[in-house]
């Protein structure tokens, strides 16, 4: 199946013919859709097959019926997320989906490094949210299939097996570098919130660091793991409290630095993808569909247009993909 | 093919004697992880190259001309 929006028609008539979906939407259309092998989370934006664009009408399928050899879908609480990977199978994956602003999320955020098997197989999907002109009154929520039912403090995952002869590949795209010029800068704790850390070997207020720098904030912390850049976004900063709040949590005695600006998002996220093929799952940032202004605009991959992005970890202003590979 | 788990290559890198970066994420970011809970002593020597044989083990389609490329480097 084309991974592509649909109308709720057309979804339905997917779940009646059993099959094995993550679909993204609009809380109040996935509220309409009736029991199946499906896990839903809310999120009104989307890269569609011709363009970006939002939507609260229609919903975006990723099927895996014709690569799943078994399926598990099982909701989340804070508790027991750290299970995440151990409730998988032996071979395939997992897509899991969590509420933005939720404790589960913050959990998994900050320790699923630490999770049984975390490594063994992909763990991938996106953190769910809502439109933006309604903040404050809409909520991030996941959906069950099985159930119909949807919560707006769990998460879900929907496990699925693949036969032996295939393997789960997990890939992120981060069109942003570190810049050259950048100062190091070094943390002296875990969390969403900074305020005090070192850069370039001084002790600084990080906000005093970004005024008086003229940091530009659309643009990234950048760390690198092992040669993967790992993006932290920057929700905002609070002048008061001389504190930066991050969309995922920033690790202590680690390096940072900040991001090289660019301008043609859909450039560098067109040229980063021109040799990526057979993708099955794909998603985006929502901060690279609003700074790169993607409305309109037609890049390679297609899928939800994120509040987050998973892949063993949290993710920002990152695109990734899932390819099934033979072993 | 990857080298058996006696090759001191394995040692190497948890150890990050060699500054090698691999081409997968799934393996940039287990190494980066076995070299850290290494280096912070939350994991020995014999479990940190156990891991990390065990999912190169896994994804040895993916990370085998890695390893072809780090062997001849090490030569």
């Amino acid at each position: 199946m084309e991974r592509k929006l649909y109308t709720i028609a057309q979804v339905k008539q997917f779940i009646a013919e059993q099959k094995i979906m993550v679909l993204t939407g609009a809380a109040d259309v996935l509220s309409e859709l009736p029991e199946g092998k499906w896990i839903g989370g809310t999120i009104p934006y989307f890269m569609d097959a011709d363009s970006g664009k939002k939507t609260n009408e229609l919903i975006f399928v990723d099927d895996f019926s014709d690569i799943a050899e078994d399926i598990k879908i099982i909701q989340y609480d804070k508790e027991n997320i750290k299970n995440i990977a151990k409730d998988g199978f032996d071979n395939g994956f997992s897509m899991l989906l969590l509420p933005a602003f939720t404790e589960i999320l913050t959990e998994f955020a900050l320790n699923s490094f630490s999770y049984d098997n975390i490594f063994t197989n992909p763990v991938l999907g996106y953190v769910t949210g809502f439109d933006l002109e309604k903040a404050g009154t809409q909520v991030a929520q996941i959906f069950n299939g099985t159930t119909a039912q949807n919560s707006n403090t769990n998460g879900i995952a929907l496990h699925i097996k693949l036969p032996k002869t295939k393997l789960a590949q997990v890939e992120i795209i981060n069109i942003f570098s570190q810049d050259k010029n950048s100062p190091s800068i070094i943390f002296p704790k875990d969390g969403f919130e900074q305020d005090s850390c070192i850069i370039n070997g001084k002790e600084q207020n990080l906000v005093d660091y970004i005024k008086d720098n003229n940091i530009d904030i659309k643009f990234p912390l950048i760390e690198e793991q092992n040669g993967a850049l790992i993006n932290k976004s920057f929700m905002r900063i609070d002048e008061e409290n001389k504190k930066v709040i991050f969309y995922s949590p920033i690790f202590k005695d680690r390096e940072y630095k900040f991001a090289q600006k660019i301008e043609n998002y859909v450039e560098k996220f067109n040229f980063a993808t021109k040799e990526i093929t057979d993708v099955k799952y794909s998603c985006n940032c929502i901060l690279n569909y609003l700074y790169g202004e993607l409305e309109g605009k037609k890049v390679n991959l297609t899928g939800a247009t994120t509040f987050g992005e998973i892949a063993y970890q949290l993710l920002n202003q990152t695109q990734i993909y899932l390819n099934i590979i033979n072993k | 093919m990857i080298p058996p788990k006696d090759n001191p290559i394995w040692e190497k890198i948890v150890k990050k004697k060699i500054d090698y970066k691999f081409s997968n994420y799934i393996l940039q970011l287990h190494v980066f992880h076995i070299q850290s809970s290494y280096a912070i002593k939350q994991m020995d020597i014999d479990k940190a190259i156990d891991e990390l044989y065990r999912i190169c083990t896994k994804y040895e389609v993916l990370v085998k001309n890695d390893f072809q490329k780090l062997l001849n480097e090490q030569i």
